[in-house]
């Protein structure tokens, strides 16, 4: 007895193609190895982006000439250079000649220092965007202009930069997956040599489009737990 | 500041000094076990990924191109590639630091990939290449982009004509057989792609992707075939259909002198 069910050829032809791709050439391995070496790029470049970005910030709203200009010089020539072409740029003309040779070391530098300009960005216009009143009541109440900034202007701008900051973050991730062009194994890289050793373009790259997909989401979801958390305070 | 800028410089000129005098290791190979356990550079989705991958104990890192990793091995970050013979050949040209050895590893065939079960651009294909080797254009076409003395010079292209067209997908950093000259992608592919298109009446178009990336886009149909120094192997001819041969060669090493 033939029991013919609608779709069963598709589904069984689906699960040949997941086989030969993912299991049994251990395919799986290698996307969580480049998954692992996406977050880790990710991971650290955010936190040298934070960094970079937070100092060249304070440097813009220095009203300190020379500190200003660094700043905007930077912001201008990284935000005016697409990621891929500055990351090559490290690997082969600046980090590469000087004995820099570990590929993720470079990623996570060229990542890095490509996020501190969008994030000084973000970081000046939270700063910026909160009432002046509220540095002149700060002051006004004996606090010196270090402590108005540290105790009054900067908790209100961080809740105000959260979502910007949050989807800087999710951009991050996503742009590491130009990392192949400097031969670094991240997740897309990773999803293009199993495509290579298969020839099965769908499997690959859908099956890293998801794993894409669930950490953006993840992410999101964490940042608006935040987001709520530091809301609270709106309400009382 | 100022002084934390000249700092900075200064530190990074003197590490570009260090750089310029600095000594990377001499790496000697003279048989394939000599590749184990070295960091080895190779062209992705190329022959020479496969071979390395599966034969060899190494630490192996695919590039978008041969020169690409030619760059990597100068700066110290690789210690030796596996490439396809002239690709190779080429390079080493151009670089007076590095040069080659020959293991004699497996020949390949070149041969031009059409998306399967198309016989009939198999069969159209094969035909001018019969032609073409019978009639000597094929040993002009390898005598202009071979030649002894290693001066190419590009055959005049072939006026392909039609209001059809038939598109050949590449990767042009393959030197002689696909590369840019100034604005142009020529090479031996280009040509013998140009005699194909003529000898169906179409017009030639030129689709310049990443090698990794040919594949797929025959399957889904973006190109018409593939002509690009692309070696036949087992695994490939589950996916598309390869024409007969038109070139043997082989993946050989490049290291630093």
């Amino acid at each position: 007895m033939v029991h013919i069910v609608p779709g069963a050829g598709f589904l069984s032809g689906l699960w040949e193609s997941i086989y030969k791709t993912l299991i049994s050439t251990e395919g799986w391995k290698v996307i969580l190895q480049g998954l692992g070496t996406t977050l880790l790029i990710a991971l650290f470049a955010v936190v040298i982006g934070t960094v970079l970005g937070c100092l060249l910030a304070l440097c813009k709203i220095s009203g300190i000439g020379i500190l200003k200009g660094i700043a905007n010089v930077y912001t201008t020539v990284i935000r005016g250079i697409p990621v891929v072409t500055q990351l090559m740029i490290f690997a082969f003309v600046i980090l590469g000649p000087v004995g820099v040779t570990n590929k993720v070391l470079i990623a996570i530098i060229g990542f890095g220092v490509n996020s501190g300009a969008y994030v000084c960005e973000i970081f000046r216009a939270g700063i910026q965007g909160v009432d002046r009143g509220q540095t002149e009541a700060g002051r006004s109440l004996g606090l010196s202009r270090g402590q108005t900034m540290w105790k009054i202007v900067l908790p209100q701008a961080v809740k105000a930069v959260l979502p910007t900051y949050t989807s800087e973050f999710i951009a991050l991730i996503k742009e590491t997956s130009v990392a192949g062009y400097i031969a670094v194994t991240e997740l897309t890289k990773a999803g293009d040599m199993i495509r290579n050793a298969t020839y099965n373009a769908w499997i690959p790259l859908l099956t890293v489009a998801a794993i894409y997909l669930l950490m953006t989401l993840g992410l999101t979801k964490l940042f608006g737990v935040f987001e709520r958390r530091l809301a609270r305070s709106d309400r009382g | 500041m100022k002084k934390l800028l000249t700092g900075a410089l200064s530190l990074l000129m003197a590490a570009g000094l260090l750089a310029g005098c600095k000594s990377l290791p001499k790496i000697e190979v003279s048989s394939v076990e000599d590749l184990n356990g070295l960091k080895i550079g190779v062209q992705s989705g190329t022959t020479g990924e496969t071979y390395a991958k599966e034969n060899l104990e190494a630490t192996v890192s695919g590039f978008k191109s041969g020169m690409d990793a030619a760059l990597d091995l100068k700066n110290g970050g690789l210690d030796a590639i596996i490439l396809d013979e002239l690709p190779a050949k080429s390079i080493v040209a151009q670089n007076s630091d590095l040069t080659i050895v020959d293991l004699d590893l497996e020949p390949e065939e070149y041969a031009i990939a059409v998306k399967k079960g198309n016989t009939e651009l198999v069969n159209q294909i094969n035909a001018t290449l019969a032609k073409m080797k019978e009639d000597g254009s094929y040993d002009a076409l390898t005598a202009a982009y071979m030649p002894a003395d290693g001066k190419i010079t590009i055959p005049e292209a072939l006026a392909t004509e039609g209001s059809e067209t038939l598109t050949m997908g590449t990767n042009a950093a393959f030197a002689p057989f696909e590369y840019l000259e100034g604005t142009e992608i020529v090479g031996f592919d280009v040509s013998l792609s140009q005699a194909i298109a003529a000898d169906q009446g179409k017009k030639l178009v030129i689709e310049n992707m990443e090698f990794d990336a040919l594949i797929s886009a025959l399957s889904a149909g973006q190109v018409d075939f593939v002509a690009a120094g692309m070696s036949v192997t087992p695994e490939r001819l589950e996916n598309v259909d390869f024409t007969d041969a038109y070139y043997s060669s082989k993946q050989v090493i490049i290291l630093r002198k």
